[in-house]
């Protein structure tokens, strides 16, 4: 039994800012005047935001209690809104407040805070299309304020999709706001109707977002017929271990393997969604917190069952080496055409998109390896570093950012990109590690490809993020200072400090826990995230060269760091000598080679779409219309054609009256004792040679006899001689004749003896 | 008050027509909304009637018994055992949304509405007919007044070109049907004749007492199947389907998508399954088989085709295509799902079919033509999207948990109806998923970037009627997917009584299949005491589920 706490509140609240937002947006903006319902939106959604904020924190300190350790949970309207039962699908409204969804839910109510209180600023207020707060607002901007309280309205509703997805207490619910999260994904990146290249990227993300949702929906029902079911409490019931291990008859693969691919397909796709997220607010809220989250989330959640699927994991890993690679150095290189040809981005898109995947890439490794208290960390560091490096980018808004702001914004960048001691740097190490030390199905050497992998990933990450800052916001040497560099604004610069602080205490404090000497930010998610496997001889279990114990030896974790930490601090190094004064053609032989190499898999995908379309259209006109529709149309114009055609031969062949009747009678005759060949037993009346063609035969076989012929010597075969005794048989009696009355006759009289 | 109930759901729809045909033609404005008003009363009766079933009472409610032709044993007999709630919610929601679609009607035009209402009462009087006769009555009318409401207004001087031939064409393959029912009709008055020696009945309780022998049991299912598959219709035999969604009015159309092809599953389930039991378990796979290669194509077709009527008809062939896998499953979660799935079914086709023919009264035959349709018409866009989306099972809406729940039903108790319920369920639902991703990838492909030149002066925005009316049909769709337990609670006992039953006749149907004449089921005595282990033994299986659960032999079990 879990303790009531009214979690439902912590959804509702955001949903609830976003649905005055769209209803009164109008109407607002017509009774307030755009400034005033511009505010009281900000204010409403903040309110909202902090709210949930400090619901969610509650509902740590409940579950901090010492004395009492359950969960948890809340289902409003029991009476009314009943769990959804139908066979063996079970799908509940209750909401719970573990370890786990608490963490998520914290993570997301702070971000979103902050982007809340970013959003009032002059920087944010740009981002939405309006001007400051502080200017006069004219009539012509009602339109624009509007079209923002309908932004934030939709950052609402994302916000609520997702505490609702890390709250929900089965699947079933949470499917409900990974949906919403992938549709509204979409509708943020195409921000409005009318851009071409917006809505070009749109389509993607809602390719993405719905292939999602159909791999979370196999899983789904993966784990419906494996008989676990969708609430999240059922993994650690007693026989789920015999269910994840059982196998799909006739297959011979195990449901945990089906899951586990069900539920790392719905995360990877859905988190290669960031790739298309452009340069506003939403999609920066998107790129940090909205995509990844609720998705490692799905994953972590169901790490028992990812535990007991170690092919799948290791393919996970080839996998995030793959993706972190080539995404890495896409991101630094930026091949021009490294993207679809009709839909060009520009260079800071590029890098942007290349990080953010190479990091997911990142994610995939550690979760690959079954490090996922490192994937916990590889979230927490992407949603706090990647709103940072956004909101940045926002506030420089394409020129340079004022002197305080380009200060605090370069030290938050080298956090971000991995340099010692920020979070980023602490999360790259500790994958560098988890990657090396553990254990994989594949072979003894994959760890140090996977190390080696990781280093070169670190070296273009930190490149990549170096890249952006020099090249987006760092003030350029021998440049003018532009007009109003000193202008700040404490809402614009407020939230970048927060972050930075955040990303370098956190980072103290988890590097601090290599050596023991703090306590990591993530301990507290220890119990709920164990080691994958967990004991020596599991798949991904500790190495033995690399152990001290039941540990990673200590050598070995601060030589990762010390490589690491000498790794992204010559990056950016590297990085600033090159593209201080870009000219544009710093790497430009490498991106001849990656766009060469990348032009491979863009061609095959095109010949499969092609493919495809021939496929489709096949259906559609030659098939659908061809043979269904206009098929029996054609094939009479064609009978009647050859018959017109035929016709005057055939007139000519014609015999005379006749030789028709003669025909007639031959062809009569023909079918008559055909049909008497082909039913003996009407055939009986006449006389015959053989008993194969009618005749006595069935006489013969109703007195006993035999159709055969006895063999010579053998007695011929005799007639029961009991058989003249018998009474003649029912079957052949008389019909009983017709009463007088009209009533229906009695019933046949039964043989003596029955 | 319960009797007069389930005959007033018959007879108000019918009673509002009386009341629309004697309006003048000059007021069209007035004969709509007169016919609105009855159909609005008709959800209230049906509403009503849903809500005080009880479904731990009878198994029969609301009876309603009258002689008709007492020398031949026809009743008029209507009555609701729980299983048909769902269809009949979906007849009261569908016909008052499609009564508000399409273009406004002209003065001097003769009444959409009165046909409309007509065929409302008789698609009710075929969902709540206890007899036979009734019931295939019901279904005649129903068949000729959606031939004649195809071919209104159509060619002539004022007529839509292209309709009369629709009509016409639509009505060649569908009458056959409406005649194979009737010969299903002389199949049972004759065998009840034969078995009770001259008694003369069509009550469906009386009549489902009956064990045929195999030959009538093939002939009866096949000629159900004839009246099924034209009313569905099945692929191949959907080719008039794409005309009459082309050319077709545009009320009549959604009726007939969203509330017609539904009631041809009903007739499967309420006439070919409990009445040939064991001709429909050994078609199970088969029917099932041309059901998912239907879909196949259909989606395929989903993903190329431009033109929106015709994209409108694939559509509705595919989504139906996992219900009619449900409809045969023998499965009493899929058949709690179908409810739903038919409602989600019902709903997103009707906003479909106003955003269509919206398209299509702008002059728009082509998709492709449409770039930039969100900037002109977002709302048309949205809305169609919404509907796709409850159409593919977006979580949260009535689709998702209908097609959840008839998936795992099938998978979970598709043996023995279906020899490969896995495959059958899974591909059907792909395909359903894939279909539905195609016509979302047109959409937005026609909504997307900016508007080509002239595209704001030839298209118009969905007006507020209709998009109210897509408003209100995708708000119930979400309603019905977060609060079913209301309406899934009063069919449950129902479908299982259904399930029970047809287990039970077809074990009777296996034991008596030597004989050579009809028998009534008391004559046959209790011969079947475990019908699903007879069943399952006759035809060769082994094990309790569809998918049973191996372990591996390779991997430890955990302590």
């Amino acid at each position: 039994m879990a303790r009531e706490f009214p979690i439902w509140v912590i959804v509702l609240l955001p949903w609830l800012a976003a649905l005055l937002c769209v209803l009164v947006a109008r109407p607002g903006v017509r009774v307030l005047g755009p400034r005033r319902a511009s505010s009281l939106a900000h204010y409403l959604g903040l309110g909202a935001s902090a709210l949930a904020l400090l619901f969610t924190v509650q509902a740590i300190q409940h579950l901090l209690a010492p004395d009492d350790p359950r969960a948890l949970a809340h289902t409003p309207l029991g009476e009314l809104i009943g769990p959804i039962v139908i066979g063996e699908l079970r799908i509940d409204a209750t909401l719970v407040a573990d370890r786990l969804s608490t963490c998520a839910a914290l993570l997301v109510s702070v971000v979103f805070v902050l982007a809340r209180m970013f959003v009032a600023g002059p920087a944010g207020q740009r981002a939405l299309g309006l001007r400051s707060l502080s200017a006069d607002p004219s009539e012509a901007e009602s339109g624009a304020t509007v079209s923002a309280l309908r932004w934030l309205a939709l950052l609402g509703l994302l916000e609520g999709a997702a505490l609702l997805f890390v709250l929900a207490s089965d699947l079933g619910l949470a499917a409900l706001g990974w949906a919403l999260l992938g549709a509204g994904s979409a509708v943020a990146v195409a921000r409005g109707a009318g851009d071409e290249r917006r809505a070009s990227a749109a389509t993607r993300v809602l390719a993405l977002g719905v292939a999602g949702d159909l791999a979370l929906g196999a899983a789904l029902l993966t784990l419906i017929v494996s008989g676990i079911g969708l609430a999240h409490n059922n993994l650690w019931a007693p026989l789920t271990g015999d269910h994840l291990y059982a196998a799909v008859r006739g297959t011979g693969v195990s449901f945990a393997d089906l899951i586990a691919l069900g539920l790392a397909g719905a995360a990877l796709l859905r988190l290669s969604s960031v790739v298309w997220s452009g340069d506003s607010l939403a999609e920066a809220l998107l790129d940090a917190v909205l995509i990844p989250v609720p998705a490692i989330y799905l994953v972590l959640r169901y790490q028992r069952v990812l535990s007991y699927a170690p092919s799948v994991l290791a393919g996970l890993l080839v996998v995030g080496i793959l993706i972190a690679l080539s995404a890495a150095a896409i991101g630094l290189v930026r091949p021009s055409r490294g993207q679809a040809h009709d839909s060009p981005r520009s260079g800071s898109e590029l890098g942007l998109a290349g990080t953010g995947l190479a990091w997911v890439g990142l994610i995939a490794m550690a979760l690959g390896v079954g490090a996922w208290r490192t994937a916990a960390l590889l979230v927490l560091a992407q949603a706090l570093g990647r709103l940072g490096l956004r909101l940045a980018l926002l506030v420089g808004d394409g020129g340079q950012l004022p002197t305080w702001t380009a200060r605090v914004g370069r030290l938050l960048v080298w956090a971000v990109a991995g340099i010692a001691p920020g979070l980023g740097f602490v999360a790259l190490g500790q994958t560098l590690v988890d990657v090396l030390t553990r254990a994989s199905l594949l072979a003894p050497w994959i760890s140090w490809l996977g190390a080696v992998a990781v280093i070169l990933v670190a070296f273009m990450f930190a490149a990549g993020v170096a890249r952006i800052w020099y090249e987006g916001l760092g003030p350029k040497p021998g440049a003018e200072p532009v007009a109003g560099a000193e202008d700040e604004d404490g809402l614009d610069f407020g939230p970048l400090l927060l972050i930075f602080a955040a990303l370098v205490v956190l980072g103290v404090a988890a590097l601090g826990s290599w050596f023991d000497v703090l306590a990591s930010p993530i301990a507290w998610l220890d119990k709920v995230l164990p080691l994958a496997g967990g004991h020596e001889a599991a798949p991904t279990g500790l190495r033995e060269g690399f152990r001290d114990g039941g540990r990673v030896a200590r050598p070995w974790i601060a030589g990762s760091g010390v490589l690491l930490a000498l790794v992204t601090g010559f990056a950016w190094m590297w990085t600033r000598e090159r593209f201080r004064r870009a000219s544009g053609d710093e790497l430009s032989g490498l991106s001849s080679a990656l766009e060469l190499s990348l032009s491979y898999p863009r061609r095959a995908a095109r010949l499969l779409a092609l493919l495809l379309t021939g496929l489709t259209e096949l259906a559609a006109r030659g098939v659908g219309r061809g043979v269904f529709e206009e098929g029996l149309r054609v094939a009479r114009s064609l009978v009647r054609d050859i018959g017109a055609g035929l016709a005057p031969r055939l007139r000519r062949l014609s015999p005379g009256g006749g030789r028709q009747a003669l025909l007639g009678l031959v062809l009569g005759l023909g079918l008559l004792f055909g049909w008497l060949y082909a039913n003996p037993e009407a055939a009986s009346v006449g006389p015959s040679d053989n008993y194969g063609f009618g005749g006595l035969r069935a006489k013969l076989i109703r007195a006993g006899g035999s159709v055969t012929k006895p063999e010579p010597g053998e007695a011929p075969p005799s007639v029961d001689p009991g058989l003249e005794a018998r009474p003649p048989s029912p079957m052949l009696m008389p019909p009983p004749a017709p009463r007088s009355d009209g009533a229906e006759p009695g019933p046949l009289p039964l043989p003596e003896g029955r | 008050m319960s009797v007069e109930l389930s005959t007033l759901a018959v007879l108000l729809p019918l009673a509002a027509a009386l009341a629309v045909g004697a309006v003048p033609r000059s007021e069209p404005v007035l004969a709509r909304a007169l016919g609105l008003v009855g159909a609005l009363a008709e959800l209230g009766v049906i509403v009503a009637l849903v809500l005080g079933f009880d479904p731990a009472g009878a198994g029969v409610q609301y009876a309603s018994v009258h002689p008709w032709l007492p020398a031949y044993g026809v009743a008029w007999s209507l009555g609701v055992d729980g299983s048909e709630l769902p269809l009949l919610l979906l007849l009261a929601l569908v016909f008052p949304l499609a009564l508000l679609i399409g273009r406004q009607p002209q003065p001097g035009e003769p009444p959409l509405v009165v046909g409309m209402l007509g065929l409302q009462a008789a698609w009710v009087a075929v969902v709540l007919a206890r007899d036979l006769v009734t019931l295939a009555a019901a279904w005649e009318l129903a068949t000729f007044a959606v031939v004649i409401l195809l071919g209104a207004h159509g060619d002539g001087k004022m007529g839509v070109p292209g309709r009369t031939a629709a009509a016409r064409r639509y009505a060649a393959h569908v009458l056959p049907g409406a005649a194979a029912l009737v010969a299903v009709v002389v199949l049972f008055g004759v065998s009840h004749a034969h078995a009770t020696g001259g008694a003369w009945t069509w009550s469906l309780d009386e009549i489902a007492a009956l064990t045929l022998p195999p030959a009538s049991q093939y002939l009866g299912f096949a000629l159900v199947l004839v009246a099924v598959a034209t009313a569905l219709p099945l692929v191949p035999l959907h080719a008039p389907l794409p005309a009459i969604c082309v050319s077709g009015p545009t009320p009549v159309v959604a009726a007939v998508l969203g509330a017609g092809m539904p009631m041809g599953l009903f007739l499967l389930t309420r006439v070919g399954l409990p009445m040939f039991p064991l001709a429909a378990g050994e078609w199970a796979d088969p029917i099932a088989a041309v059901a998912v290669v239907g879909a196949i194509y259909a989606a395929l077709v989903c993903w190329a085709e431009r033109e929106p009527g015709r994209l409108l008809a694939h559509v509705a062939i595919l989504h139906l295509s996992l219900a009619i896998v449900a409809a045969v499953s023998g499965s009493v979660a899929a058949r709690g799902g179908l409810g739903l799935y038919l409602l989600a079914h019902g709903l997103g086709l009707t906003v479909l079919t106003a955003v269509c023919h919206s398209l299509r009264r702008d002059g728009v035959g082509n998709l492709g033509e449409l770039a930039g349709w969100a900037a002109v018409a977002p709302r048309g866009l949205t809305l169609a999207m919404l509907a796709s989306l409850v159409l593919v099972g977006a979580p949260g809406s009535a689709g998702f948990i209908g097609e959840l729940g008839i998936v795992v039903g099938v998978l979970e108790q598709g043996e023995p109806a279906l020899l490969r319920p896995a495959t059958w369920s899974l591909l059907a639902a792909a395909a359903v998923g894939l279909g539905v991703l195609g016509l979302l990838r047109s959409l937005w492909r026609a909504g997307r970037g900016s508007p080509r030149p002239g595209l704001v002066d030839r298209l118009t925005e969905l007006d507020l009627r209709e998009s109210i009316v897509g408003g209100v049909a995708l708000v119930l769709a979400l309603i019905m997917g977060v609060a079913p337990n209301w309406l899934l609670a009063r069919a449950a006992p129902a479908q299982q009584r259904a399930v029970e039953e047809l287990e039970r006749a077809r074990c009777l149907a296996i034991e008596a299949r030597n004989q050579g004449r009809p028998r009534l089921r008391d004559d046959l005595g209790a011969v079947c005491l475990d019908p699903a282990a007879r069943v399952r033994q006759f035809y060769g299986l082994g094990g309790l589920g569809g998918l049973e659960h191996e372990p591996a032999g390779d991997l430890e079990v955990e302590p």
